[in-house]
C-alpha cells in the first residue's frame, strides 16, 4: 500500500511544484494527496486488507492507478481534480461496502435474470432519454448530475452471462443437432449470442458508441470461450464481429471516419485526424523518459483528460512511464485471470474471467487506439481517465474480483 | 478441433495468453512510435510543441561585433544607449515578439522570426542556440542512432521567469554596414566586406531590403516585388563576374608559369573566336600589352590569348581551386558559383582538332577568360577570392557568427575559430597578383577606388548580361601592404564597373580603414 501511494504523493507534489504560476490552480490542491492517501488507508483497513480480505495485488495497483488518474486530472484540468477525488473516494467506499455487505458473491447468481433485464432496461432508457456527449448518445442526466449507464451495464451483463453460462452446465456444451454442415450450436448459447449481438449493435447504431459496442462483444466472446470451450463459436463470433465492422463501415459515417483516420490521420491533420495526430506528436515528443510531469504540452490533445490520458502520460513520463502503465494493466489482468483459476465454482471463474477481460480489453482498446494500432474508439482508461461513472464501475469490478478471490481462497 | 474436454482452467490460461501477447504487442507499438518515429513526430512542423517551447523561452539576442544590439525581444530595454528601432514604432508588427535594430540591410544576415512568416537568416540558422536548447531540439542524434534517447523537450529548468536562450554575437560592424548600405544606395546589388585574414564578414548589404519590424505591413508588397527583396544578393545572387574573373585567369597564368611578366600580347581591339568577334570595351585597341597592363586596362583580347595558352582544363582546375562549382561553407546558405565544364583538353595555342567539341570548348574558354558566358559567381564568393589574394593565397572559411554567449551571465559558450578553406595559389603568386591588382587601381580601370596615401588593390568588371545594361563590379582589398579588408561590390545593370562600383568600394574602404584616424 505504501509503495502504491508513495509515487502518487510524489507525483502530485511534483505537479504542484512545476505547475506554471500563470495557470489557475484549484484551492487547496496540495491537500489532494494526503487526503487521498488517508482515504486509501482507511479503505484498506475498513475493507480488511490487513486481514487478507482484499486482493493483495489488485488493490494496491488500483489505488496507484486511481491516484495517478487524479494527478493527471489535476495536471490537465485542475478544476476537475476535486471532483475526480470525490469519485475515487466514493469508489473506495463502494469497494469496502461490497467487501463488507456482499458476504458471498454467489448471492448474485440467484438474481440471474434481474441483471439481464436491468441491463436491457438501462440501455433502453439511455437510448430513449440519453443525451449526446462527444458524438455518443450514452449519457443519462438527472438535473446537474449525469452518468453513463453503459459503464454499469458492462458489470451487470458480466454477472448475468456468468450466471447464465454456469447454469447451462456442461451438458449443453455437446452439440446435438446438425444444421447442414455445421454442428448447430446449442440454443443455450444462441440465445445470449443473439442478445449480445443485439445489445452491441443497438449501442453502435442507436448510441453511436463504438467503443462500448466493441467492449461488450469482446467480453462476451471471452466468456463464451471459457464457458463453452468451443473455438468454433469464437471463430463464428469473430466472423460476426468482422462482418459487423465491415457493414457498419459502409453504413455509418462515424465508423467510417474512425477507420479512415486510423489508416491515415495525416490526410486531415487539422480536422478529423487532429486528435490522433496530436496524440502521436505527444508520444514522439516524450521520448524515452518524457518531459517530466507537468512539463509537457499534452493539453493540445482534445479529450486528453479522459480517453487520451495515456498520451499525456507518455509525453511526460516517456516510453518508460508508458511501458510501466502497460505492465500494470497486464498485472491487473493477470491477477484477474488468476482469481478466475482459483475460484470456488464455475460462476466465480466466469465472473472473474469476464471482469478481467473487461479491464484488459478496455486498456488494450484505448491504448491501441491512442497508439494508432487499432481504430480509435471512445473507451476510457480504467482508473486513469477522468470520469465518475467509469471510475465507479471499475471499482465495482475490482470489488467483485476481490470477493471471488476471497472465497476462492477460503474454500481452497 | 473441439476442446470440449479441456478443463475450464486450461481455457482461462489460454485466454490470458491472448491478453498477454496483446499487451506485449502494445508495448512494442509504443516503443516503435517513440524510438523510431519519435524524431519525426517531435520535430514535425505541425507539432505545436515547437511553438509552445519557443514561447516559453526568452529568446537570446543578436549582437554586433561591438556589442550593439541587432535583435532583441519586445519590450526591449537597452541598458545604456538610446536607439530607436528602425521602422515605424507606432505600426509595430504584432505577429512577432522581436525588435530589430541597426541598418535595415542587416535583415538578410540577421533575418527575422515571425509567427506567420517563419524564420530566416541567423534567426533560423541559430534557432536552437537562441533558444538555448541542445541541437537535439530539432534533431536528436540519440545515444543509439535512430533510437532517440531522452526527451526532445527542454528540461524546463524552473527559473525566475522564463528560461533564457543564448545570445549570438556577429562579426558585423554596424557602422561599416551602414556606410555600405548608404554607398550602395537605392541601386539593386550588394556590397560584401570581409576580413581577409579570418574570413569574418564585417558588412554585407543587399538591396532591395525590407524592414523586419514591419513584416506584417510590408509582406504583401515584398512578395510581389519583381526585384525580390527577400533574396540576399550577397550570398544567393549569381552574376557573371565579367572582367573581375581575370584575377583567376592571371593567377592561373602566373602559378603555372605559362605566362611570364614580359610576354607580350597584341590587342587590335577585337579578336576572332570561331567567326565571332569579341572586342575590348569600346572597341579600343590596347596595342602591345603584357599581363600587368592587360589586367590594368582590362584587355579582353589579351586575356583570351592568355586563357588559350593556359587551356580550358587548367583554367577550370583553377576556378575550382578558387571555389567555383563547390559548396561554400557558411553560417547561412550560399549559392554555388559556376564555371563551365570543358569537353576535352582545352585548345592551347590553337590546336589542330577542329571538331564541334573543340569549337565549343574554344567558345567557352574565350567567354570564361573574361568572366562571361556561363560563368556565374556570388558577391560573397568574389570577396573571398579577393581575400585569398590578400591573405597570401590562403582562402579562409567565411563566417558571420563569432560567439555564442549564455544569456544573462554573458559567459562565452562557443567561439568561432578561423579556419582555412583552401589554398588556391602560392604565396609568391598571390604577391604577384596583388601587385597587378595594385597597378589596376593605381593606373588602370579601378582608379576611382583609390585612396590617398594608401594603396588599394582591385579589379573592375563590367559584366554583359541578357537583362540590359552590364553589371558593375569591383573586387579588391586594402591596404595592399597589409590587407585589413577585402571588398566585393556589384550594382545590377549599373553600367561600367570603374565608374559605378569602384566609387562605392572607395567610400566603404575609406570608412573601414580611416575611421580611427
Amino acid at each position: 500500500m505504501g509503495f502504491a501511494l508513495l509515487p502518487v504523493i510524489l507525483g502530485g507534489t511534483i505537479v504542484e511544484l512545476v505547475s506554471r504560476p500563470e495557470e489557475t490552480r484549484v484551492p487547496m490542491g496540495w491537500a489532494l494527496w494526503p487526503l487521498y492517501a488517508l482515504s486509501s488507508f482507511a479503505a484498506f483497513y475498513l475493507g480488511g486488507g490487513n486481514k487478507g480480505r482484499l486482493e493483495p495485488v489488485i488493490f494496491p495497483v488500483v489505488v496507484f492507478l486511481t491516484g495517478f488518474g487524479i494527478i493527471e486530472t489535476y495536471r490537465l484540468r485542475p478544476d476537475l481534480a476535486w471532483r475526480q477525488f470525490a469519485w475515487a473516494v466514493i469508489g473506495l467506499a463502494l469497494l469496502v461496502l461490497a467487501s463488507i455487505l456482499l458476504g458471498d458473491y454467489g448471492d448474485l447468481q440467484r438474481y440471474e435474470y434481474l441483471w439481464g433485464v436491468l441491463s436491457v432496461a438501462l440501455l433502453a432508457l439511455t437510448i430513449a432519454f440519453g443525451k449526446s456527449v462527444g458524438g455518443a448518445r450514452a449519457w443519462l442526466g438527472f438535473g446537474r448530475f449525469s452518468f453513463e449507464p453503459s459503464e454499469f451495464v458492462k458489470i451487470f451483463i458480466i454477472i448475468f452471462l456468468a450466471a447464465y453460462f454456469s447454469d447451462a452446465g456442461t451438458a449443453l456444451m455437446v452439440p446435438t443437432r446438425r444444421l447442414w454442415w455445421i454442428r448447430a450450436p446449442e440454443l443455450a448459447y444462441v440465445g445470449p449470442l443473439i442478445l449480445m449481438c443485439g445489445l452491441s449493435f443497438s449501442l453502435l447504431i442507436l448510441q453511436k458508441d463504438l467503443g462500448a459496442a466493441f467492449l461488450f462483444f469482446g467480453v462476451f466472446l471471452a466468456m463464451l470461450y471459457v464457458a463453452s470451450g468451443r473455438p468454433s463459436y469464437i471463430i463464428f463470433g469473430l466472423l460476426l464481429l468482422i462482418l459487423g465492422g465491415v457493414v457498419s463501415y459502409h453504413l455509418f459515417d462515424h465508423v467510417r471516419v474512425r477507420v479512415d483516420m486510423w489508416i491515415n490521420p495525416w490526410s486531415d491533420v487539422d480536422g478529423r485526424g487532429y486528435q490522433i495526430v496530436q496524440a502521436l506528436f505527444a508520444l514522439g515528443s516524450g521520448g524515452i523518459f518524457g518531459s517530466g510531469l507537468g512539463l509537457g504540452h499534452p493539453s493540445v490533445i482534445p479529450a486528453v483528460e479522459t480517453d487520451f490520458v495515456f498520451a499525456s502520460l507518455c509525453e511526460e513520463l516517456g516510453l518508460a512511464g508508458g511501458a510501466a502503465i502497460i505492465l500494470l494493466y497486464l498485472v491487473l489482468t493477470y491477477r484477474g485471470f488468476k482469481i478466475a483459476l482459483g475460484a470456488r465454482d464455475e460462476f466465480g471463474s466466469l465472473l472473474a474471467t469476464g471482469l478481467a477481460s473487461l479491464l484488459g480489453i478496455q486498456a488494450l482498446t484505448i491504448m491501441g487506439g491512442v497508439l494508432k494500432l487499432v481504430p480509435l474508439t471512445g473507451v476510457t482508461m480504467p482508473f486513469l481517465s477522468y470520469g465518475g461513472s467509469s471510475l465507479i464501475s471499475n471499482f465495482l469490478a475490482t470489488g467483485l474480483l476481490s470477493s471471488v478471490a476471497r472465497q476462492g481462497r477460503a474454500d481452497a | 478441433m473441439y476442446d470440449t474436454g479441456t478443463r475450464i482452467q486450461t481455457r482461462i490460461r489460454r485466454l490470458f495468453s491472448v491478453f498477454m501477447w496483446a499487451f506485449i504487442g502494445l508495448a512494442i507499438g509504443l516503443a516503435y512510435i517513440v524510438g523510431w518515429r519519435g524524431d519525426y513526430l517531435a520535430t514535425h512542423v505541425r507539432n505545436p510543441r515547437q511553438i509552445a517551447i519557443e514561447k516559453s523561452i526568452e529568446r537570446g539576442g543578436i549582437y554586433a561585433a561591438n556589442g550593439e544590439a541587432l535583435a532583441g525581444n519586445r519590450p526591449f530595454q537597452k541598458p545604456h544607449d538610446v536607439q530607436r528601432p528602425h521602422g515605424d514604432a507606432a505600426r509595430r508588427d504584432e505577429g512577432s515578439a522581436r525588435v530589430y535594430f541597426g541598418p535595415t540591410s542587416l535583415v538578410h544576415i540577421v533575418g527575422y522570426n515571425h509567427d506567420r512568416y517563419g524564420k530566416t537568416g541567423v534567426e533560423l540558422a541559430f534557432n536552437h542556440q537562441l533558444l538555448g536548447l541542445p541541437r537535439g531540439f530539432l534533431r536528436t542524434p540519440g545515444l543509439i542512432p535512430g533510437l532517440g534517447f531522452g526527451s526532445r523537450q527542454p528540461q524546463g529548468v524552473k527559473q525566475r521567469g522564463k528560461p533564457r536562450g543564448n545570445d549570438i554575437i556577429l562579426t558585423i560592424d554596424p557602422q561599416l554596414q551602414a556606410v555600405a548600405e548608404a554607398a550602395l544606395g537605392h541601386r539593386n546589388g550588394a556590397v560584401v566586406v570581409l576580413d581577409p585574414a579570418t574570413g569574418a564578414v564585417l558588412a554585407s548589404a543587399s538591396y532591395p531590403a525590407f524592414d523586419a519590424n514591419r513584416l506584417d505591413v510590408v509582406w504583401p508588397d515584398i512578395i510581389q516585388d519583381p526585384s525580390s527583396p527577400f533574396i540576399n544578393r550577397a550570398t544567393s545572387g549569381l552574376y557573371p563576374p565579367g572582367s573581375v574573373f581575370k584575377i583567376i585567369v592571371a593567377s592561373a597564368a602566373i602559378e603555372t608559369g605559362l605566362i611570364g611578366p614580359n610576354d607580350i600580347f597584341v590587342c587590335s581591339g577585337s579578336i576572332d573566336v570561331n567567326g565571332r568577334k569579341i572586342s575590348c570595351p569600346g572597341g579600343r585597341a590596347h596595342g602591345r600589352v603584357n599581363l600587368a597592363s592587360a589586367l590594368a586596362l582590362s584587355c579582353n583580347v589579351a586575356f583570351i590569348q592568355v586563357a588559350r595558352k593556359i587551356g580550358g582544363k587548367t583554367l577550370s582546375d583553377f576556378a575550382r581551386r578558387f571555389g567555383f562549382n563547390r559548396e561554400i561553407p557558411f553560417d547561412l546558405h550560399v549559392n554555388e558559383s559556376r564555371f563551365p565544364a570543358f569537353r576535352g583538353e582545352g585548345s592551347a595555342g590553337g590546336s589542330a582538332g577542329a571538331g564541334d567539341g573543340a569549337r565549343d570548348d574554344e567558345n567557352l574558354l574565350a567567354e570564361a577568360a573574361i568572366g562571361q558566358g556561363t560563368v556565374l559567381a556570388t558577391p560573397l564568393h568574389m570577396a573571398m577570392i579577393a581575400s585569398a589574394i590578400a591573405n597570401r593565397g590562403v582562402m579562409m572559411r567565411p563566417y558571420v557568427v563569432s560567439q555564442v554567449r549564455r544569456g544573462g551571465s554573458g559567459e562565452t559558450l562557443w567561439r568561432y575559430v578561423p579556419a582555412r578553406l583552401a589554398r588556391p595559389v602560392s604565396v609568391s603568386t598571390a604577391a604577384k597578383v596583388k601587385d597587378l591588382l595594385v597597378a589596376a587601381v593605381e593606373s588602370g580601370t579601378g582608379w576611382r577606388a583609390g585612396l590617398d596615401g594608401m594603396s588599394v588593390a582591385g579589379k573592375t568588371g563590367t559584366a554583359q548580361n541578357p537583362k540590359g545594361a552590364p553589371h558593375a563590379w569591383f573586387v579588391g582589398f586594402a591596404p595592399a601592404a597589409n590587407p585589413r579588408v577585402a571588398i566585393s561590390v556589384i550594382v545590377e545593370n549599373g553600367g561600367a564597373g570603374g565608374s559605378v562600383a569602384a566609387p562605392i568600394a572607395r567610400r566603404v574602404l575609406d570608412f573601414a580603414l580611416r575611421r580611427e584616424e
